[in-house]
């Protein structure tokens, strides 16, 4: 057998039907998942970067955590706290010959825990020393006074300290 | 896909395409070898169905082993010898060669054989796969592709002397197919 037949039977050619491609297609990997693949290699380390921030950030809240209840509750057990309030309502200045309130009917009080509005009547009631004038008034507000005079920074007890202060600037 | 725009791209340029993953060079080279290779697989089998199966079979192995062509050779050659190498896979087993022959049965090869010569190239394949396996394995290895008796002993598992007799016998059946 010559080389000519040998390359006549090489060279010849016989189209494939068309959907054979389609099976070869489809039994070969695709391009998007080369680029899933290479996407996957970067996340494997976004990932472990994101565990150690997280537990960095873990660490770093309980420590906050421990601390900052401690010194709260500290300063709420022992004495009561310094704070420095100041009136926000620029209507409710001090009358310095009756030391009391002017006519406005409420007073905003400001600090570090929010704002509060108590009436005038009662703040001027809180600045006196004195005893209430109306006799009857006399038990509720010794039951408010129980309720409300004792140090907390969680009730309107914040009230003494700033009329001490307004006092003190008259 | 036009055959014109497929043979422009550089057979490097094809090559480095489907490495990349990128489809339309994938199939620009199915279109380029897909007629030669698939003569190839109607060669082994013994019909249409089971040649679309090895062509398919082959082509994907391609596509998954291109990274292994090192350029050494003709990319035309690798991608026959994947071929090649799929249909034997393929055939192995159904062949019995050992079975098929009896040792004191050798036959001598006819140099001067030359039947097919005045047959179109279609026909000579109708003819090939009607041969029974193992005939058609030693005769498209050692006619067509051109193996040495000893590289057809290796490759399939048997003697020197069997691949001879197979072929002369696989020569004799054509000659009866086409004499009568």
């Amino acid at each position: 057998m010559n080389n000519g037949f040998q390359q006549r039977m090489q060279n010849y050619e016989v189209a494939p039907p068309g959907e054979i491609w389609d099976r070869v297609k489809n039994n070969i990997e695709p391009q998007e998942e080369k680029v899933v693949s290479i996407h996957s290699h970067k996340s494997k380390y976004f990932s472990t970067y994101l565990i150690a921030a997280s537990i960095l950030f873990f660490i770093i809240a309980s420590i906050f955590l421990q601390i900052r209840p401690a010194s709260e509750n500290g300063n709420t057990d022992q004495a009561e706290p310094i704070i420095t309030y100041k009136v926000a309502n620029e209507a409710t200045e001090v009358t310095p010959a009756s030391n009391k309130l002017n006519k406005t009917s409420y007073v905003t009080l400001e600090g570090p825990h929010g704002k509060i509005k108590v009436s005038s009547k009662v703040a001027a009631i809180f600045t006196s020393p004195e005893t209430p004038i109306k006799a009857q008034w006399n038990k509720k507000l010794l039951k408010w006074k129980n309720i409300m005079m004792t140090a907390s920074n969680t009730n309107f007890m914040d009230v003494i300290p700033i009329t001490q202060s307004v006092e003190t600037e008259n | 896909m036009s055959q014109q725009s497929n043979h422009i791209i550089s057979e490097s340029d094809l090559i480095e395409g489907c490495r990349a993953g990128d489809r339309k060079m994938q199939e620009m080279l199915y279109q380029r070898f897909s007629g030669k290779m698939f003569s190839v697989c109607l060669r082994y089998s013994g019909n249409n169905d089971d040649a679309q199966d090895l062509l398919q079979e082959g082509f994907i192995k391609i596509y998954k082993n291109l990274d292994k062509y090192r350029g050494d050779g003709s990319f035309e050659g690798w991608i026959r010898r994947i071929f090649v190498n799929t249909s034997i896979e393929h055939y192995r087993k159904k062949s019995a060669l050992q079975k098929a022959i009896d040792p004191a049965e050798v036959m001598v090869e006819d140099k001067e054989w030359n039947v097919l010569d005045d047959l179109a190239e279609g026909d000579i394949i109708k003819l090939i796969q009607q041969l029974s396996p193992g005939y058609k394995l030693v005769f498209n290895m050692h006619v067509i592709e051109g193996y040495s008796h000893k590289e057809i002993g290796e490759i399939l598992g048997i003697n020197e002397g069997t691949s001879k007799s197979q072929l002369a016998r696989a020569k004799t059946v054509l000659k009866k197919m086409i004499l009568g």
